[in-house]
């Protein structure tokens, strides 16, 4: 007996203390996405709160419909009008654990992204894994395409980034990501960009945050060196000419290595990609002989190489930040160096070598030159 | 009262007495002073305690079946045994309040946003009580059971922390140029450690032997060990820049996990909220033991359950008039320090020179 009331003592206290003022799942407004947004003066917030119960409303053409997620908007001078003024719109206390995606508008990133991360960083129920993203198209129209799908726009844009990090064909920056960047002295990272395509969501590049604030945005076609540069396992087509006609090839990131150097006060870099290359088919039937597969091989690594010059050319010449992680490499191998330097200005004047190493193999299964004897 | 623990149990009280708090802040704290040699600093403090630790095990294991009261006033006379008892029960009471409002500090902020911090504290503190009542020997047993499960979800909760986080975080591992910053940083590291002269509560017995000296010092290091994986895994979750600034730095590592591969379990909040809670439980509830071990030899005719109702009742209105001080927390991470290192190494040294010194005579 006394060890019976000693246990339940010991599971109330562990399980049930303070537990009086939890809400049933129900009673609260789970939000998938949470988009913040500049308009003049105001700061607004536009959430998306799934209906856990569908509501039957009538559409714009007057159409009855099932609506599984509701978009809801407010403005405010500051952040916190902003959120006074939506929970007077809310019928239930807003849950932000259930948040999928945090998109910033480009006029909210252009005004600083670091307060409002700062105010996630303290809102307890923000999970700091939450991804975030940016975007040019109007908020409302973004979060409106998913209204009567059963995947909300969060989840939608979170499966996008989730499905193309995989491959390596987007980077993903999560709040606890962007909140160490915003930490360190050298703060320059990316976002990913999403925009409304057609009528579909999609990657449309990436958001270039400098110091805290939007300064570019580089498009989804020249985003494939930034991947190889930063991300560790890429997979992504490639088109190659040879001769007079084409070969699509699969290109798989194998190993990367980057080296950094400090001589005489300059600074440099020895990044090597080992490649593997999969001819996938090639616009002919056949004919595919060992001099078009060393062409194709040497027209590939041109390409390669330059998509990367051109990412490392772009964030030195044309951008003026390094937000392909050049300083984390320098400050591990030379911390007391880069504790002394500026890196916005030094690494403007580093020097990048970028060497390439690929193995094309010319078809796996599939022979392009068989060898007929009838 | 039956009042013996065997060594394995005294493994599982080492282990969640010194990490239940720890644990929370410890990340925190060693980015904020080692920075990228956190993991230096907690290997030296853990061989630096290993030693404390066998200086306590051997003069408990001089007096066989006796706690530090009894043999203290035979060592240095009546007198002198009452004052250290008296030091003790301050020092303990000083943790005991500071642990209770952590616990109290953590709930409201991370998990109970709308809960009065004295309802928590109401809730706790009778169980605390009445586990002390019951003693030491039945809280071991309780020590040994929760231990298991801590060392096995712990563990295993900041291996795959370790896998998804950012290795280049905690890199470069190692700077000379910042070596006297390793060594300094130690002072910080000392809180983390604090704990072992619970042991001094414990009658030790045959059965415990020379080996539990051994099991000890093992136990201290293998602790700093798992402080290194913590403080390491969270660094590489949360960044050495940014964790500086979360208090509950392990709560927020947490938070910032998924494992997409467990539909059932994708978030692991749960885990600390359940198994990292019932550590911190047990942590408190051993302090307020040790203080009701002390009471009872001080107090000799008061019952135990008077003294443990009476102490419950002040440990409770200590912590709602301590709250609203300003510094508190401060105050006794910077003087808890100095008071734990008299209470760890300095007294039981000091003990232990005498016991050897009139053993060496007789």
């Amino acid at each position: 007996m006394r060890n019976t009331v000693f246990i339940l003592l010991l599971i109330m206290t562990l399980l049930f203390t303070a537990c009086w003022d939890a809400l049933d799942i129900n009673a609260k407004d789970l939000t998938t996405a949470v988009v913040v947004d500049k308009i003049g003066e105001d700061y607004a917030f536009i959430v998306e709160v799934a209906n856990l119960a569908p509501k039957k409303t009538n559409g714009e053409k007057g159409e009855s419909e099932d609506e599984n997620y509701s978009i809801v908007d407010s403005k405010g001078k500051t952040f916190a009008d902003a959120r006074a003024n939506l929970d007077n719109k809310l019928d239930k206390p807003i849950f932000l654990g259930t948040v999928r995606m945090l998109v910033l508008t480009e006029n909210m990133a252009k005004e600083g992204v670091g307060e409002y991360l700062y105010r996630l960083r303290n809102l307890y129920e923000y999970r700091k894994a939450l991804n975030i993203v940016t975007t040019s198209s109007d908020p409302e129209n973004l979060l409106e395409l998913q209204k009567g799908s059963p995947v909300s726009a969060g989840h939608t844009i979170e499966d996008i980034l989730n499905k193309l990090y995989k491959t390596g064909n987007t980077i993903e920056t999560s709040a606890s990501d962007a909140l160490e960047k915003l930490s360190s002295e050298h703060t320059c990272f990316l976002l990913p960009d999403i925009n409304i395509i057609g009528e579909a969501i999609a990657l449309t590049g990436y958001s270039v945050i400098h110091d805290s604030y939007y300064i570019d945005q580089i498009p989804i076609t020249e985003t494939k060196g930034i991947n190889f540069i930063l991300n560790d396992k890429v997979e992504c087509i490639y088109v190659v000419p040879f001769k007079d006609h084409r070969a699509t090839v699969d290109v798989e990131l194998k190993k990367k290595k980057i080296t950094p150097f400090y001589k005489n006060k300059k600074i440099s870099f020895r990044t090597e990609f080992e490649l593997d290359g999969l001819v996938k088919y090639l616009d002919i039937n056949d004919g595919f002989d060992e001099e078009s597969q060393r062409e194709v091989e040497k027209n590939l690594k041109q390409m390669i190489e330059k998509d990367i010059n051109s990412a490392i050319l772009k964030s030195q010449k044309e951008i003026e930040c390094d937000y392909l992680d050049f300083d984390e490499v320098f400050r591990i191998k030379f911390p007391n160096e880069y504790e002394k330097m500026d890196w916005y200005k030094a690494y403007l004047d580093s020097y990048i070598e970028v060497n390439i190493e690929l193995e094309l193999d010319p078809g796996g299964d599939y022979d392009y030159n068989p060898e007929i004897k009838r | 009262m039956k009042s013996g623990v065997t060594n394995r149990q005294i493994v599982f009280i080492l282990l969640l007495t010194l990490t239940s708090y720890s644990v929370v802040d410890i990340s925190r704290a060693m980015a904020a002073s080692a920075g990228y040699g956190s993991w230096f600093t907690l290997l030296i403090t853990s061989i630096i305690f290993s030693a404390v630790g066998i200086i306590v095990v051997s003069l408990a294991n001089m007096y066989k079946g006796q706690m530090m009261h009894e043999y203290s006033c035979k060592l240095i006379g009546n007198f002198g045994g009452y004052a250290v008892s008296i030091y003790y029960v301050v020092y303990f009471s000083l943790i005991v309040v500071f642990l209770g409002l952590q616990l109290a500090t953590i709930l409201k902020a991370d998990f109970f946003p709308k809960t009065p911090k004295a309802a928590i504290l109401l809730a706790g503190i009778p169980v605390f009580c009445f586990i002390a009542y019951k003693g030491i020997t039945a809280l071991a047993r309780l020590f040994e059971m929760i231990g298991m499960f801590y060392i096995v979800v712990g563990t295993t909760v900041h291996v795959i922390m370790f896998t998804q986080g950012n290795p280049n975080y905690i890199l470069p591992l190692f700077n000379k140029a910042d070596i006297g910053n390793y060594f300094a940083a130690i002072k910080d590291a000392i809180f983390p450690f604090l704990g072992i002269e619970i042991l001094l509560i414990i009658p030790f017995s045959k059965e415990n032997g020379k080996k539990s000296i051994i099991t000890t010092a093992l136990t201290v290091f293998a602790i700093g060990l798992f402080y290194i994986l913590i403080v390491e895994s969270c660094i590489m979750k949360l960044g050495m820049n940014d964790i500086v600034h979360y208090n509950s730095s392990i709560i927020v590592a947490i938070r910032d996990m998924e494992l997409p591969f467990l539909d059932f379990m994708k978030r692991l909040d749960v885990l600390f909220l359940t198994v990292g809670f019932m550590g911190f439980f047990l942590g408190i509830t051993i302090v307020y033991t040790a203080i009701t071990e002390y009471l009872c030899r001080i107090f000799k005719n008061a019952k135990r359950m008077m003294i443990v109702i009476v102490l419950g009742a002040l440990s409770f209105a200590a912590c709602l008039i301590l709250d609203t001080v300003e510094g508190f927390s401060d105050f006794v991470t910077s003087v808890g320090i100095y008071l734990g290192i008299g209470a760890g190494a300095l007294i039981p040294g000091l003990l232990l020179i005498i016991a050897k010194r009139r053993k060496d005579i007789a």
